[in-house]
């Protein structure tokens, strides 16, 4: 990427809550570091001095004393939920305060800017059945307290139902065939009704015969048996091949 | 049950006239009558109260220890314990100078607050502060598919307003592109007009884009047609 440290950008919000855009040469996607002065893995940041803050005057101490925001740099290359947000998605169910469940959570890089955008009020449950992944992820955790990070399968969600309340939202990148009954197993458990599920699917995982928009097509109709109403479908080029986000949301039985 | 025979009943009329007819008793007796009735009633009425009396019995009233009373009389003077007036927390507290909060105050306050920030939803990014190092670099931005020609921008409205919210802010480096994509402490400018020019007076792109434009756009006019014409003039002689 062509931004180089020490240039000036403009940072604004982004049409998706707790999503921000930092212009200069580029736009840029970014996310509010909830822990300000690290990078997560190796991203560039973006800092904002805030000049002092009159409305915060504390008990005739004068206005509060300038502190520093900081913003991190969303590659749309290494995360398919920033991948689908510049691609124009209509809903990432997602904002300050939300709890949502993150299936195939890796290493955690795209689950550090989720936990951004919840913010402090809100819990990311970031499950991966790796344990060398697990290890990288529960260090992340530990400096992102809004994370709680579960080493398990997501094939047997009861086994973390000590861990887990409802969630408002549930993202799946586990890149397996059976995906969809993942998706259902997890949110009969923990997604409100109402909820939304934002599901990337990666077509040779599931079926490397078969065309990909009939995959996407297939996959779709899975979910659509696991209650859960399609809402929208795209693609993720250019930044991922042969790759789908599916949004929809999780609707009352019968 | 066998009817009664007349005799029968006529014997009965007689008896009860002999006994009812009040012809037969004076007032006097009437009176005393009345008064033994009384007495009797009276007497049963007092047996029975009697009685009740003994079942109910009154328990004996034990108060226990009895709360010292706050105000004290020494001789003449009265005294009150302080102490036991106002627990030390409250008096504390008392003391303080204490924050009344109005709730219209309040009310106003949040609105404007709102209105200052961009909300709870971006984590209140603060409104735009329109100095005019922002407005120009604002300016600048919409423009900026000019400034680099391998560079594609989405076609940007001219007549975009600054946005309500916004803030200035500096990139940093990743953690590995310390050499390769930092700018050095003394190259780097405070605003991104700054930065352009920067680069512009190195590479003069500008300057050479400028003239090019003007080459080709002042063609077909007035200066352009003198100089045809002129050139023209020089040949014939
Ligand atoms: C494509 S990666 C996810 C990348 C991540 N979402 C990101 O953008 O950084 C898929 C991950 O899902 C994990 N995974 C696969 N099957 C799983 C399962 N049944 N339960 C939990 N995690 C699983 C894999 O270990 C792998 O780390």
């Amino acid at each position: 990427m062509g931004a180089k440290g020490g240039q000036k950008v403009i940072l604004e919000p982004h049409r998706h809550k707790g999503v921000f855009v930092a212009r200069g040469k580029e736009d840029l996607l970014v996310t509010k570091n909830i822990s300000p002065g690290e990078s997560v893995y190796g991203e560039k940041r973006i800092s904002v001095q805030n000049s002092e803050n009159p409305k915060e005057e504390i008990n005739g101490d004068g206005p509060a004393p300038a502190t520093t925001t900081e913003y991190r740099v969303w590659n749309p290359f290494r995360s398919k939920l920033a991948a689908a947000i510049l691609g124009g998605v209509e809903d990432i169910y997602m904002k300050p305060g939300a709890k949502v469940l993150y299936l195939g959570a890796a290493s955690g890089t795209s689950v550090s800017h989720v936990a951004d955008i919840v913010g402090p009020t809100g819990v990311v449950y970031a499950v991966e059945f790796s344990h060398r992944s697990g290890r990288d992820l529960i260090n992340m955790a530990t400096r992102r307290t809004n994370v709680i990070p579960i080493v398990e399968d997501a094939r047997h969600p009861l086994r973390y139902r000590m861990l887990v309340g409802m969630v408002d939202c549930i993202f799946a990148d586990v890149a397996q065939p059976d995906q969809a009954r993942i998706v259902g197993l997890n949110a009969h458990l923990y997604l409100k009704v109402g909820g939304g599920v934002v599901v990337s699917i990666k077509a040779n995982c599931i079926d490397s015969t078969a065309a990909p928009e009939a995959v996407f097509a297939r996959e779709v109709q899975k979910m659509r048996e696991e209650r859960i109403k399609p809402k929208e479908q795209l693609t993720l080029e250019p930044f991922e091949r042969d790759h789908a986000v599916v949004c929809g949301v999780y609707q009352r039985s019968g | 049950m066998a009817v009664p025979t007349q005799q029968s009943v006529g014997l009965h009329a007689h008896d009860a006239d002999t006994f009812y007819d009040s012809d037969d008793l004076s007032d006097e007796q009437i009176q005393t009558l009345l008064q033994e009735a009384e007495t009797r009633i009276r007497e049963k009425q007092t047996a029975a109260e009697n009685h009740s009396a003994a079942a109910i019995r009154i328990p004996k009233l034990k108060a226990g220890e009895l709360a010292k009373p706050y105000v004290t009389k020494n001789g003449e003077v009265a005294i009150a314990d302080q102490t036991r007036l106002l627990d030390n927390e409250q008096r504390l507290l008392s003391n303080k100078p204490r924050r009344v909060e109005d709730p219209v105050v309040v009310q106003q306050k949040k609105i404007a607050e709102k209105k200052a920030t961009a909300g709870a939803d971006w984590f209140n990014l603060p409104k735009t502060e329109l100095t005019p190092e922002f407005k120009r670099d604002f300016q600048l931005m919409k423009m900026r598919a000019a400034l680099d020609p391998h560079r594609h921008y989405k076609k940007e409205n001219a007549k975009a307003v600054p946005p309500p919210f916004a803030q200035v802010g500096t990139i940093i480096e990743g953690s590995t592109e310390y050499f390769s994509a930092r700018v050095h402490n003394k190259d780097r400018k405070r605003t991104f007009v700054d930065e352009v020019l920067a680069s512009e007076n190195s590479t003069g792109r500008l300057k050479r884009k400028y003239a090019e434009i003007q080459a080709t756009k002042t063609s077909g006019k007035k200066a352009h047609y003198k100089a045809l014409m002129a050139k023209r003039q020089k040949k014939k002689w």
